[in-house]
Protein backbone atom coordinates (compact mmCIF):
# COMPACT_ATOMS: atom_id res chain seq x y z
CA UNK A 1 0.00 0.00 0.00
CA UNK A 2 1.22 3.51 -0.81
CA UNK A 3 1.33 5.71 2.28
CA UNK A 4 4.17 8.16 1.94
CA UNK A 5 5.58 10.33 -0.80
CA UNK A 6 8.52 7.94 -1.04
CA UNK A 7 6.21 4.91 -1.37
CA UNK A 8 4.50 6.68 -4.23
CA UNK A 9 7.73 7.51 -6.03
CA UNK A 10 9.04 3.96 -5.57
CA UNK A 11 5.80 2.59 -7.02
CA UNK A 12 6.30 4.73 -10.13
CA UNK A 13 9.88 3.60 -10.47
CA UNK A 14 8.83 -0.06 -10.33
CA UNK A 15 6.09 0.02 -12.94
CA UNK A 16 8.22 1.34 -15.83
CA UNK A 17 5.51 2.68 -18.10
CA UNK A 18 6.12 3.09 -21.81
CA UNK A 19 6.50 6.89 -21.76
CA UNK A 20 7.85 9.17 -24.49
CA UNK A 21 9.01 12.76 -23.87
CA UNK A 22 10.14 14.94 -26.76
CA UNK A 23 10.76 11.97 -29.03
CA UNK A 24 12.68 9.84 -26.55
CA UNK A 25 11.67 6.88 -24.40
CA UNK A 26 11.80 7.73 -20.70
CA UNK A 27 13.49 4.94 -18.79
CA UNK A 28 12.56 6.24 -15.34
CA UNK A 29 9.95 8.97 -14.94
CA UNK A 30 11.02 9.63 -11.35
CA UNK A 31 14.34 11.13 -12.42
CA UNK A 32 13.21 12.95 -15.56
CA UNK A 33 13.37 16.75 -15.00
CA UNK A 34 10.31 17.36 -17.18
CA UNK A 35 8.20 14.94 -15.15
CA UNK A 36 9.53 15.37 -11.60
CA UNK A 37 7.46 18.56 -11.01
CA UNK A 38 4.26 16.67 -11.82
CA UNK A 39 5.26 13.80 -9.56
CA UNK A 40 5.96 16.33 -6.79
CA UNK A 41 2.48 17.79 -7.16
CA UNK A 42 0.74 14.41 -7.03
CA UNK A 43 3.00 13.32 -4.16
CA UNK A 44 1.66 16.25 -2.18
CA UNK A 45 -1.70 14.46 -1.98
CA UNK A 46 0.03 11.58 -0.19
CA UNK A 47 2.10 13.86 2.06
CA UNK A 48 -0.82 16.00 3.23
CA UNK A 49 -2.94 12.97 4.10
CA UNK A 50 -0.39 12.17 6.79
CA UNK A 51 -0.36 15.65 8.30
CA UNK A 52 -2.71 16.25 11.25
CA UNK A 53 -3.53 19.77 10.09
CA UNK A 54 -4.78 18.50 6.71
CA UNK A 55 -6.02 14.95 7.27
CA UNK A 56 -9.56 16.11 7.98
CA UNK A 57 -9.88 16.97 4.30
CA UNK A 58 -7.36 14.61 2.71
CA UNK A 59 -8.75 11.43 4.23
CA UNK A 60 -12.17 9.82 4.53
CA UNK A 61 -13.72 6.61 5.84
CA UNK A 62 -14.41 4.00 3.19
CA UNK A 63 -18.07 2.99 3.02
CA UNK A 64 -16.89 -0.39 1.70
CA UNK A 65 -14.36 -1.33 4.37
CA UNK A 66 -14.75 1.19 7.19
CA UNK A 67 -11.04 1.95 6.90
CA UNK A 68 -9.38 5.34 6.72
CA UNK A 69 -8.53 6.03 3.07
CA UNK A 70 -7.33 8.83 0.82
CA UNK A 71 -10.26 11.05 -0.06
CA UNK A 72 -9.13 10.75 -3.69
CA UNK A 73 -10.34 7.13 -3.64
CA UNK A 74 -13.56 7.83 -1.74
CA UNK A 75 -17.16 7.64 -2.95
CA UNK A 76 -19.08 10.69 -1.72
CA UNK A 77 -21.49 9.60 1.00
CA UNK A 78 -23.00 12.97 1.87
CA UNK A 79 -23.21 16.64 0.97
CA UNK A 80 -20.48 17.14 3.55
CA UNK A 81 -18.21 14.88 1.50
CA UNK A 82 -18.92 16.96 -1.61
CA UNK A 83 -18.00 20.16 0.22
CA UNK A 84 -14.89 18.62 1.73
CA UNK A 85 -13.73 17.66 -1.74
CA UNK A 86 -13.80 21.30 -2.83
CA UNK A 87 -12.13 22.48 0.39
CA UNK A 88 -9.42 19.87 -0.07
CA UNK A 89 -8.69 21.05 -3.61
CA UNK A 90 -8.29 24.64 -2.48
CA UNK A 91 -5.94 23.56 0.28
CA UNK A 92 -3.68 21.49 -2.01
CA UNK A 93 -3.51 24.28 -4.57
CA UNK A 94 -2.09 26.54 -1.89
CA UNK A 95 0.75 24.04 -1.46
CA UNK A 96 1.52 23.39 -5.14
CA UNK A 97 0.30 26.45 -7.07
CA UNK A 98 -0.44 23.93 -9.77
CA UNK A 99 -2.60 20.95 -10.72
CA UNK A 100 -2.02 17.80 -8.64
CA UNK A 101 -3.91 15.56 -11.04
CA UNK A 102 -5.74 13.11 -8.78
CA UNK A 103 -9.19 14.69 -9.04
CA UNK A 104 -9.79 13.30 -12.52
CA UNK A 105 -9.54 9.70 -11.41
CA UNK A 106 -11.51 10.56 -8.27
CA UNK A 107 -14.36 11.84 -10.44
CA UNK A 108 -14.16 8.85 -12.78
CA UNK A 109 -14.47 6.49 -9.80
CA UNK A 110 -17.56 8.30 -8.51
CA UNK A 111 -19.23 8.60 -11.92
CA UNK A 112 -18.64 4.93 -12.71
CA UNK A 113 -19.85 3.84 -9.28
CA UNK A 114 -23.18 5.63 -9.74
CA UNK A 115 -23.68 4.56 -13.32
CA UNK A 116 -22.79 0.88 -13.04
CA UNK A 117 -25.44 0.65 -10.32
CA UNK A 118 -27.99 2.10 -12.71
CA UNK A 119 -26.95 -0.13 -15.62
CA UNK A 120 -27.34 -3.24 -13.48
CA UNK A 121 -30.81 -2.12 -12.37
CA UNK A 122 -31.95 -2.07 -16.01
CA UNK A 123 -29.99 -4.92 -17.58
CA UNK A 124 -29.34 -7.26 -14.65
CA UNK A 125 -25.61 -7.11 -15.35
CA UNK A 126 -22.97 -7.38 -12.61
CA UNK A 127 -20.94 -4.27 -13.39
CA UNK A 128 -21.54 -2.67 -9.99
CA UNK A 129 -20.14 -5.55 -7.93
CA UNK A 130 -17.18 -5.81 -10.31
CA UNK A 131 -16.58 -2.12 -9.92
CA UNK A 132 -16.79 -2.31 -6.12
CA UNK A 133 -14.07 -5.00 -6.19
CA UNK A 134 -11.90 -2.71 -8.28
CA UNK A 135 -12.65 0.25 -6.01
CA UNK A 136 -11.74 -1.76 -2.91
CA UNK A 137 -8.38 -2.58 -4.54
CA UNK A 138 -7.74 1.09 -5.36
CA UNK A 139 -8.64 2.17 -1.83
CA UNK A 140 -6.54 -0.55 -0.17
CA UNK A 141 -3.47 0.17 -2.30
CA UNK A 142 -4.07 3.96 -2.45
CA UNK A 143 -3.37 4.02 -6.18
CA UNK A 144 -3.54 6.98 -8.52
CA UNK A 145 -6.13 6.59 -11.26
CA UNK A 146 -6.39 8.50 -14.54
CA UNK A 147 -9.89 9.51 -15.55
CA UNK A 148 -9.85 8.61 -19.24
CA UNK A 149 -12.70 10.25 -21.09
CA UNK A 150 -11.56 12.38 -24.05
CA UNK A 151 -11.01 10.56 -27.34
CA UNK A 152 -9.16 12.27 -30.24
CA UNK A 153 -12.49 12.32 -32.21
CA UNK A 154 -11.04 12.98 -35.69
CA UNK A 155 -13.74 14.52 -37.87
CA UNK A 156 -16.12 16.05 -35.31
CA UNK A 157 -18.98 16.12 -37.82
CA UNK A 158 -19.10 12.31 -37.94
CA UNK A 159 -20.24 9.66 -35.47
CA UNK A 160 -17.58 7.29 -34.08
CA UNK A 161 -18.60 4.45 -36.38
CA UNK A 162 -18.52 6.78 -39.41
CA UNK A 163 -14.89 7.88 -38.97
CA UNK A 164 -12.49 6.89 -41.76
CA UNK A 165 -10.13 5.60 -39.04
CA UNK A 166 -12.13 3.68 -36.40
CA UNK A 167 -9.37 4.13 -33.82
CA UNK A 168 -10.07 7.86 -33.48
CA UNK A 169 -12.57 6.80 -30.85
CA UNK A 170 -11.51 4.15 -28.33
CA UNK A 171 -13.40 0.97 -29.07
CA UNK A 172 -13.71 -2.76 -28.49
CA UNK A 173 -12.20 -4.77 -31.32
CA UNK A 174 -12.76 -8.23 -29.92
CA UNK A 175 -14.84 -9.93 -27.24
CA UNK A 176 -13.35 -13.12 -25.83
CA UNK A 177 -14.54 -15.54 -23.17
CA UNK A 178 -12.06 -14.04 -20.71
CA UNK A 179 -12.26 -10.35 -21.64
CA UNK A 180 -12.17 -7.69 -24.34
CA UNK A 181 -9.52 -6.15 -26.59
CA UNK A 182 -9.48 -2.39 -27.13
CA UNK A 183 -7.85 -0.01 -29.59
CA UNK A 184 -7.76 3.76 -29.83
CA UNK A 185 -6.43 6.62 -27.76
CA UNK A 186 -7.28 9.03 -24.97
CA UNK A 187 -6.07 12.62 -25.27
CA UNK A 188 -5.01 15.22 -22.65
CA UNK A 189 -4.71 12.56 -19.94
CA UNK A 190 -3.73 14.50 -16.82
CA UNK A 191 -1.14 12.91 -14.55
CA UNK A 192 -1.04 9.75 -16.60
CA UNK A 193 2.74 9.26 -16.77
CA UNK A 194 2.80 9.20 -12.98
CA UNK A 195 -0.38 7.22 -12.35
CA UNK A 196 -1.00 3.50 -11.87
CA UNK A 197 -4.33 2.80 -13.55
CA UNK A 198 -6.63 4.35 -16.12
CA UNK A 199 -10.39 4.15 -15.94
CA UNK A 200 -11.60 4.67 -19.50
CA UNK A 201 -15.11 5.92 -20.22
CA UNK A 202 -16.95 6.77 -23.44
CA UNK A 203 -16.14 10.25 -24.69
CA UNK A 204 -19.71 11.21 -25.63
CA UNK A 205 -23.26 9.97 -25.90
CA UNK A 206 -23.29 6.96 -28.23
CA UNK A 207 -26.17 5.95 -30.49
CA UNK A 208 -27.15 2.86 -32.45
CA UNK A 209 -24.24 1.57 -34.46
CA UNK A 210 -21.70 2.86 -31.92
CA UNK A 211 -21.97 -0.08 -29.48
CA UNK A 212 -18.28 -0.93 -29.78
CA UNK A 213 -17.47 2.56 -28.52
CA UNK A 214 -19.63 2.26 -25.42
CA UNK A 215 -16.89 0.90 -23.19
CA UNK A 216 -15.87 1.62 -19.61
CA UNK A 217 -12.99 -0.36 -18.13
CA UNK A 218 -10.05 -0.17 -15.74
CA UNK A 219 -6.60 -0.89 -17.13
CA UNK A 220 -3.18 -0.88 -15.44
CA UNK A 221 -1.05 1.63 -17.32
CA UNK A 222 1.80 -0.86 -17.46
CA UNK A 223 -0.32 -3.23 -19.61
CA UNK A 224 1.24 -4.40 -22.90
CA UNK A 225 0.12 -2.25 -25.84
CA UNK A 226 -0.08 1.07 -23.95
CA UNK A 227 2.11 4.01 -24.99
CA UNK A 228 2.08 7.43 -23.31
CA UNK A 229 3.32 10.49 -25.22
CA UNK A 230 3.86 13.46 -22.93
CA UNK A 231 2.42 16.83 -23.96
CA UNK A 232 4.58 19.89 -24.39
CA UNK A 233 3.82 22.81 -22.06
CA UNK A 234 4.79 26.46 -22.17
CA UNK A 235 8.26 27.12 -20.73
CA UNK A 236 8.67 23.51 -19.67
CA UNK A 237 12.37 23.52 -20.57
CA UNK A 238 12.95 25.94 -17.71
CA UNK A 239 12.33 23.01 -15.37
CA UNK A 240 15.57 21.52 -16.70
CA UNK A 241 17.54 24.48 -15.34
CA UNK A 242 18.65 25.46 -11.90
CA UNK A 243 17.90 29.01 -10.79
CA UNK A 244 14.75 31.08 -10.60
CA UNK A 245 13.47 31.26 -14.18
CA UNK A 246 11.00 28.37 -13.82
CA UNK A 247 9.01 30.46 -11.36
CA UNK A 248 7.52 27.48 -9.54
CA UNK A 249 10.29 24.99 -10.12
CA UNK A 250 9.14 22.24 -7.77
CA UNK A 251 5.72 21.85 -9.37
CA UNK A 252 4.24 21.63 -12.85
CA UNK A 253 2.83 24.41 -15.00
CA UNK A 254 -0.39 22.40 -15.23
CA UNK A 255 -1.11 18.72 -14.64
CA UNK A 256 1.28 17.02 -17.05
CA UNK A 257 -0.92 15.67 -19.82
CA UNK A 258 -0.21 12.82 -22.23
CA UNK A 259 -1.72 11.17 -25.27
CA UNK A 260 -2.33 7.53 -24.34
CA UNK A 261 -2.43 5.02 -27.18
CA UNK A 262 -4.07 1.61 -26.78
CA UNK A 263 -2.78 -0.89 -29.31
CA UNK A 264 -4.87 -4.06 -28.90
CA UNK A 265 -4.90 -3.94 -25.12
CA UNK A 266 -6.52 -6.89 -23.38
CA UNK A 267 -8.89 -6.19 -20.46
CA UNK A 268 -10.30 -9.09 -18.39
CA UNK A 269 -14.08 -9.08 -17.82
CA UNK A 270 -13.72 -8.37 -14.10
CA UNK A 271 -12.37 -4.93 -15.08
CA UNK A 272 -15.07 -4.12 -17.65
CA UNK A 273 -17.89 -1.91 -16.35
CA UNK A 274 -19.78 -1.11 -19.53
CA UNK A 275 -19.68 -2.88 -22.85
CA UNK A 276 -22.22 -1.87 -25.48
CA UNK A 277 -24.90 -0.24 -23.26
CA UNK A 278 -25.19 2.86 -25.45
CA UNK A 279 -28.20 4.18 -23.53
CA UNK A 280 -26.02 4.78 -20.45
CA UNK A 281 -23.11 6.49 -22.18
CA UNK A 282 -24.69 9.94 -22.01
CA UNK A 283 -25.41 9.55 -18.31
CA UNK A 284 -21.85 8.44 -17.52
CA UNK A 285 -20.39 11.34 -19.51
CA UNK A 286 -22.71 13.86 -17.85
CA UNK A 287 -21.93 12.58 -14.37
CA UNK A 288 -18.19 12.59 -14.89
CA UNK A 289 -18.36 16.07 -16.41
CA UNK A 290 -20.46 17.41 -13.54
CA UNK A 291 -18.21 15.90 -10.88
CA UNK A 292 -15.16 17.30 -12.63
CA UNK A 293 -16.66 20.74 -13.24
CA UNK A 294 -17.55 20.88 -9.55
CA UNK A 295 -13.82 20.98 -8.76
CA UNK A 296 -12.65 24.02 -10.59
CA UNK A 297 -13.61 26.70 -8.10
CA UNK A 298 -11.67 24.68 -5.52
CA UNK A 299 -8.43 24.05 -7.37
CA UNK A 300 -8.39 27.21 -9.49
CA UNK A 301 -9.68 29.21 -6.55
CA UNK A 302 -6.69 27.97 -4.55
CA UNK A 303 -4.26 28.65 -7.38
CA UNK A 304 -5.79 32.13 -7.71
CA UNK A 305 -5.15 32.78 -4.01
CA UNK A 306 -1.44 32.28 -4.72
CA UNK A 307 -1.60 34.53 -7.79
CA UNK A 308 -3.31 37.26 -5.75
CA UNK A 309 -0.62 36.97 -3.08
CA UNK A 310 2.18 37.06 -5.64
CA UNK A 311 0.67 40.08 -7.37
CA UNK A 312 0.33 41.98 -4.11
CA UNK A 313 3.94 41.11 -3.32
CA UNK A 314 5.14 42.32 -6.71
CA UNK A 315 3.32 45.61 -6.12
CA UNK A 316 4.96 45.95 -2.71
CA UNK A 317 8.40 45.23 -4.16
CA UNK A 318 8.07 47.89 -6.83
CA UNK A 319 6.42 50.51 -4.65
CA UNK A 320 2.98 50.54 -6.28
CA UNK A 321 0.97 48.82 -3.56
CA UNK A 322 -0.35 52.14 -2.21
CA UNK A 323 -1.79 53.26 -5.54
CA UNK A 324 -5.59 53.18 -5.44
CA UNK A 325 -5.94 51.50 -8.83
CA UNK A 326 -3.56 48.72 -7.74
CA UNK A 327 -5.52 48.15 -4.54
CA UNK A 328 -8.70 48.07 -6.60
CA UNK A 329 -7.28 45.51 -9.03
CA UNK A 330 -6.12 43.24 -6.25
CA UNK A 331 -9.53 43.56 -4.61
CA UNK A 332 -11.13 42.58 -7.92
CA UNK A 333 -8.84 39.55 -8.18
CA UNK A 334 -9.92 38.41 -4.72
CA UNK A 335 -13.56 38.93 -5.64
CA UNK A 336 -13.15 36.72 -8.72
CA UNK A 337 -11.28 34.02 -6.79
CA UNK A 338 -13.91 33.86 -4.06
CA UNK A 339 -16.66 33.89 -6.71
CA UNK A 340 -15.35 30.78 -8.41
CA UNK A 341 -14.90 29.09 -5.05
CA UNK A 342 -18.48 29.99 -4.13
CA UNK A 343 -19.71 28.18 -7.21
CA UNK A 344 -17.97 24.97 -6.23
CA UNK A 345 -19.29 25.14 -2.68
CA UNK A 346 -22.79 25.94 -3.93
CA UNK A 347 -23.05 23.02 -6.36
CA UNK A 348 -21.78 20.76 -3.58
CA UNK A 349 -24.19 22.12 -0.98
CA UNK A 350 -27.08 21.53 -3.39
CA UNK A 351 -25.90 17.99 -4.15
CA UNK A 352 -28.19 15.00 -3.85
CA UNK A 353 -28.20 11.25 -3.35
CA UNK A 354 -28.18 8.98 -6.41
CA UNK A 355 -29.84 5.53 -6.40
CA UNK A 356 -26.42 3.98 -5.73
CA UNK A 357 -26.16 5.91 -2.46
CA UNK A 358 -23.33 8.07 -3.75
CA UNK A 359 -23.82 11.84 -3.65
CA UNK A 360 -23.73 14.01 -6.73
CA UNK A 361 -23.32 17.80 -7.10
CA UNK A 362 -26.05 19.93 -8.61
CA UNK A 363 -25.23 19.64 -12.34
CA UNK A 364 -26.48 23.08 -13.42
CA UNK A 365 -24.48 24.87 -10.72
CA UNK A 366 -21.40 22.71 -11.36
CA UNK A 367 -21.48 23.63 -15.04
CA UNK A 368 -21.94 27.28 -14.16
CA UNK A 369 -18.88 27.03 -11.89
CA UNK A 370 -16.66 25.68 -14.64
CA UNK A 371 -18.06 28.18 -17.12
CA UNK A 372 -16.93 31.01 -14.82
CA UNK A 373 -13.45 29.46 -14.74
CA UNK A 374 -13.17 29.86 -18.51
CA UNK A 375 -13.57 33.62 -17.95
CA UNK A 376 -12.46 34.56 -14.44
CA UNK A 377 -9.05 32.87 -14.52
CA UNK A 378 -8.22 34.83 -17.65
CA UNK A 379 -9.35 38.03 -15.93
CA UNK A 380 -7.39 37.25 -12.77
CA UNK A 381 -4.33 36.61 -14.93
CA UNK A 382 -4.93 39.79 -16.92
CA UNK A 383 -5.07 41.84 -13.73
CA UNK A 384 -1.91 40.12 -12.44
CA UNK A 385 -0.11 41.08 -15.66
CA UNK A 386 -1.43 44.62 -15.39
CA UNK A 387 -0.16 45.10 -11.83
CA UNK A 388 3.11 43.19 -12.26
CA UNK A 389 4.16 45.27 -15.25
CA UNK A 390 5.86 44.57 -18.55
CA UNK A 391 9.09 43.66 -16.82
CA UNK A 392 7.53 40.26 -16.11
CA UNK A 393 7.80 39.49 -19.83
CA UNK A 394 11.13 41.16 -20.58
CA UNK A 395 13.35 40.29 -17.62
CA UNK A 396 16.83 38.94 -18.30
CA UNK A 397 17.71 35.33 -17.59
CA UNK A 398 18.68 34.03 -14.16
CA UNK A 399 22.16 33.45 -15.62
CA UNK A 400 22.41 37.13 -16.48
CA UNK A 401 21.72 37.94 -12.85
CA UNK A 402 24.57 35.63 -11.86
CA UNK A 403 26.93 36.66 -14.67
CA UNK A 404 30.27 38.18 -13.61
CA UNK A 405 30.01 40.52 -16.62
CA UNK A 406 26.41 41.80 -16.53
CA UNK A 407 25.07 40.64 -13.17
CA UNK A 408 25.76 43.99 -11.55
CA UNK A 409 23.59 45.73 -14.16
CA UNK A 410 20.71 43.36 -13.56
CA UNK A 411 21.06 43.90 -9.80
CA UNK A 412 21.13 47.66 -10.27
CA UNK A 413 18.35 48.13 -12.81
CA UNK A 414 15.87 45.55 -11.61
CA UNK A 415 15.98 46.68 -8.00
CA UNK A 416 12.70 47.75 -6.47
CA UNK A 417 12.03 49.53 -3.19
CA UNK A 418 14.81 49.82 -0.65
CA UNK A 419 15.67 46.53 0.99
CA UNK A 420 14.32 44.34 -1.83
CA UNK A 421 16.94 42.78 -4.07
CA UNK A 422 16.56 42.33 -7.80
CA UNK A 423 16.61 38.57 -7.24
CA UNK A 424 13.69 38.70 -4.81
CA UNK A 425 11.69 40.84 -7.18
CA UNK A 426 12.50 38.58 -10.13
CA UNK A 427 11.44 35.50 -8.16
CA UNK A 428 7.92 36.74 -7.60
CA UNK A 429 7.59 38.05 -11.15
CA UNK A 430 8.67 34.66 -12.50
CA UNK A 431 6.11 32.99 -10.27
CA UNK A 432 3.35 35.17 -11.71
CA UNK A 433 4.60 34.52 -15.25
CA UNK A 434 4.61 30.78 -14.59
CA UNK A 435 1.09 30.69 -13.18
CA UNK A 436 -0.74 33.04 -15.55
CA UNK A 437 0.40 32.30 -19.07
CA UNK A 438 0.29 29.82 -21.90
CA UNK A 439 -0.77 26.33 -20.95
CA UNK A 440 -2.30 27.47 -17.62
CA UNK A 441 -4.90 29.56 -19.40
CA UNK A 442 -5.76 26.95 -22.01
CA UNK A 443 -6.22 24.44 -19.19
CA UNK A 444 -8.77 26.79 -17.58
CA UNK A 445 -10.61 27.04 -20.87
CA UNK A 446 -10.69 23.39 -21.90
CA UNK A 447 -10.08 21.28 -18.79
CA UNK A 448 -13.36 19.48 -17.92
CA UNK A 449 -14.74 20.66 -21.24
CA UNK A 450 -14.87 23.94 -23.19
CA UNK A 451 -17.46 26.66 -22.46
CA UNK A 452 -19.81 25.45 -25.17
CA UNK A 453 -20.23 22.14 -23.35
CA UNK A 454 -21.41 24.09 -20.30
CA UNK A 455 -23.76 26.26 -22.37
CA UNK A 456 -25.44 23.13 -23.67
CA UNK A 457 -26.22 22.24 -20.06
CA UNK A 458 -27.96 25.59 -19.45
CA UNK A 459 -30.19 24.85 -22.40
CA UNK A 460 -30.99 21.42 -21.00
CA UNK A 461 -31.25 22.19 -17.29
CA UNK A 462 -31.96 25.92 -17.12
CA UNK A 463 -35.76 25.48 -17.27
CA UNK A 464 -36.46 28.38 -19.62
CA UNK A 465 -40.22 27.65 -19.92
CA UNK A 466 -40.62 28.12 -16.17
CA UNK A 467 -38.77 31.43 -16.34
CA UNK A 468 -41.05 32.61 -19.14
CA UNK A 469 -44.05 31.59 -17.07
CA UNK A 470 -42.80 33.68 -14.12
CA UNK A 471 -42.36 36.70 -16.36
CA UNK A 472 -45.85 36.29 -17.87
CA UNK A 473 -47.42 36.06 -14.43
CA UNK A 474 -45.85 39.31 -13.22
CA UNK A 475 -46.61 41.11 -16.48
CA UNK A 476 -50.18 39.80 -16.32
CA UNK A 477 -49.98 38.22 -19.76
CA UNK A 478 -52.61 35.53 -20.23
CA UNK A 479 -51.91 34.46 -23.82
CA UNK B 1 -6.81 24.20 40.38
CA UNK B 2 -3.79 23.11 38.40
CA UNK B 3 -3.66 19.44 37.37
CA UNK B 4 -0.52 18.09 35.74
CA UNK B 5 -0.06 15.44 33.05
CA UNK B 6 -3.42 15.74 31.38
CA UNK B 7 -4.14 13.84 28.17
CA UNK B 8 -5.63 16.31 25.74
CA UNK B 9 -6.76 15.60 22.20
CA UNK B 10 -5.64 18.09 19.58
CA UNK B 11 -7.62 18.12 16.38
CA UNK B 12 -7.33 20.43 13.40
CA UNK B 13 -9.84 21.33 10.71
CA UNK B 14 -8.71 20.53 7.17
CA UNK B 15 -7.35 24.02 6.55
CA UNK B 16 -8.91 24.87 3.16
CA UNK B 17 -8.42 28.62 3.60
CA UNK B 18 -7.29 29.40 7.15
CA UNK B 19 -7.21 32.99 8.35
CA UNK B 20 -4.09 32.43 10.46
CA UNK B 21 -1.21 29.96 10.77
CA UNK B 22 -2.81 27.13 12.72
CA UNK B 23 0.40 25.15 13.07
CA UNK B 24 2.40 28.09 14.43
CA UNK B 25 -0.45 28.82 16.83
CA UNK B 26 -0.47 25.22 17.98
CA UNK B 27 3.31 25.12 18.38
CA UNK B 28 3.04 28.13 20.66
CA UNK B 29 0.40 26.42 22.80
CA UNK B 30 2.50 23.26 22.93
CA UNK B 31 5.55 25.19 24.06
CA UNK B 32 3.54 26.93 26.80
CA UNK B 33 1.92 23.79 28.18
CA UNK B 34 5.19 21.84 28.19
CA UNK B 35 5.04 18.69 30.33
CA UNK B 36 1.73 19.64 31.87
CA UNK B 37 -0.10 18.19 28.90
CA UNK B 38 0.33 15.04 26.85
CA UNK B 39 -1.14 15.68 23.40
CA UNK B 40 -3.00 12.71 21.97
CA UNK B 41 -4.93 11.79 18.82
CA UNK B 42 -8.70 11.96 18.38
CA UNK B 43 -9.11 8.22 19.02
CA UNK B 44 -7.50 8.35 22.47
CA UNK B 45 -9.77 6.65 25.05
CA UNK B 46 -11.01 8.80 27.94
CA UNK B 47 -9.01 11.97 27.34
CA UNK B 48 -9.14 14.82 29.86
CA UNK B 49 -10.12 17.33 27.25
CA UNK B 50 -10.06 18.40 23.65
CA UNK B 51 -8.58 21.32 21.76
CA UNK B 52 -10.12 21.87 18.31
CA UNK B 53 -8.13 24.29 16.16
CA UNK B 54 -10.07 25.60 13.15
CA UNK B 55 -8.87 28.00 10.48
CA UNK B 56 -12.04 30.09 10.31
CA UNK B 57 -15.44 30.69 11.85
CA UNK B 58 -17.04 27.90 9.80
CA UNK B 59 -15.51 25.42 12.30
CA UNK B 60 -16.32 22.52 9.94
CA UNK B 61 -15.27 19.61 12.21
CA UNK B 62 -17.39 20.81 15.12
CA UNK B 63 -20.41 18.88 13.90
CA UNK B 64 -18.51 15.63 14.42
CA UNK B 65 -17.78 16.23 18.12
CA UNK B 66 -19.94 16.71 21.20
CA UNK B 67 -18.26 19.07 23.66
CA UNK B 68 -20.11 17.35 26.49
CA UNK B 69 -18.17 14.13 25.76
CA UNK B 70 -14.96 15.70 27.04
CA UNK B 71 -13.85 16.94 30.45
CA UNK B 72 -13.24 20.25 28.79
CA UNK B 73 -13.55 21.36 25.18
CA UNK B 74 -11.74 24.36 23.76
CA UNK B 75 -12.55 25.63 20.29
CA UNK B 76 -10.20 28.02 18.53
CA UNK B 77 -11.45 29.61 15.29
CA UNK B 78 -9.15 32.61 14.99
CA UNK B 79 -5.99 34.01 16.54
CA UNK B 80 -7.85 36.74 18.40
CA UNK B 81 -7.31 34.85 21.62
CA UNK B 82 -3.58 34.47 22.25
CA UNK B 83 -1.99 31.01 22.34
CA UNK B 84 -0.64 31.88 25.79
CA UNK B 85 -4.16 32.44 27.03
CA UNK B 86 -5.40 29.17 25.53
CA UNK B 87 -2.44 27.29 27.03
CA UNK B 88 -3.09 28.79 30.46
CA UNK B 89 -6.73 27.83 30.15
CA UNK B 90 -5.87 24.22 29.39
CA UNK B 91 -3.44 23.94 32.29
CA UNK B 92 -5.96 25.41 34.70
CA UNK B 93 -8.82 23.15 33.65
CA UNK B 94 -9.85 20.44 36.07
CA UNK B 95 -8.37 17.10 35.00
CA UNK B 96 -9.78 13.67 35.64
Amino acid sequence: MIKTRQDYIESLKRQQLNVYYNGKRVEDVTVHPGIIPHINAAAKTYELALRPEAEDLLTATSHLTGKKISRFTHIHQSVDDLIKKVQMLRLISHETGSCYQRCVGFDALNATYMTTYDIDAVYGTSYFSRFCDFLRYIQEENLMVVGGMTDPKGDRSKRPSDQSDPDLFTHVTEKRSDGIVIRGAKAHMTGSVNSHEILIMPTQNMTKGDEAYAVCAAIPLKSPGITLIFGRQSNEERKFETGIDAGNKDYGVVGGEALIVFEDVFVPWERVFMCGEIDFTGLLVERFATLHRQNYGGCKGGVSDVIVGATALAAQYQGTSGASHVKDKITEMMHLAESVYSGSVACSAMGSRTPSGAYYPDPLLANCTKHNITRHIYEISRLAHDVAGGIMATMPFDRDLRSPEVGRYVEKYLAGVNGVSAETRMKVLRLIENMTGGTCLVESMHGAGPPQSQRVMYQRLGNLPQKIKMAKKLAKIDE
Amino acid sequence: MKTEGKNVIVKFCGGCNPTYDRLAYWEEIKARTGDDVTWVGADFPRPDGMLLICGCHSVCPLKHYKPADYGFFILVDSDRRSPEDVAAGIIDKEGT
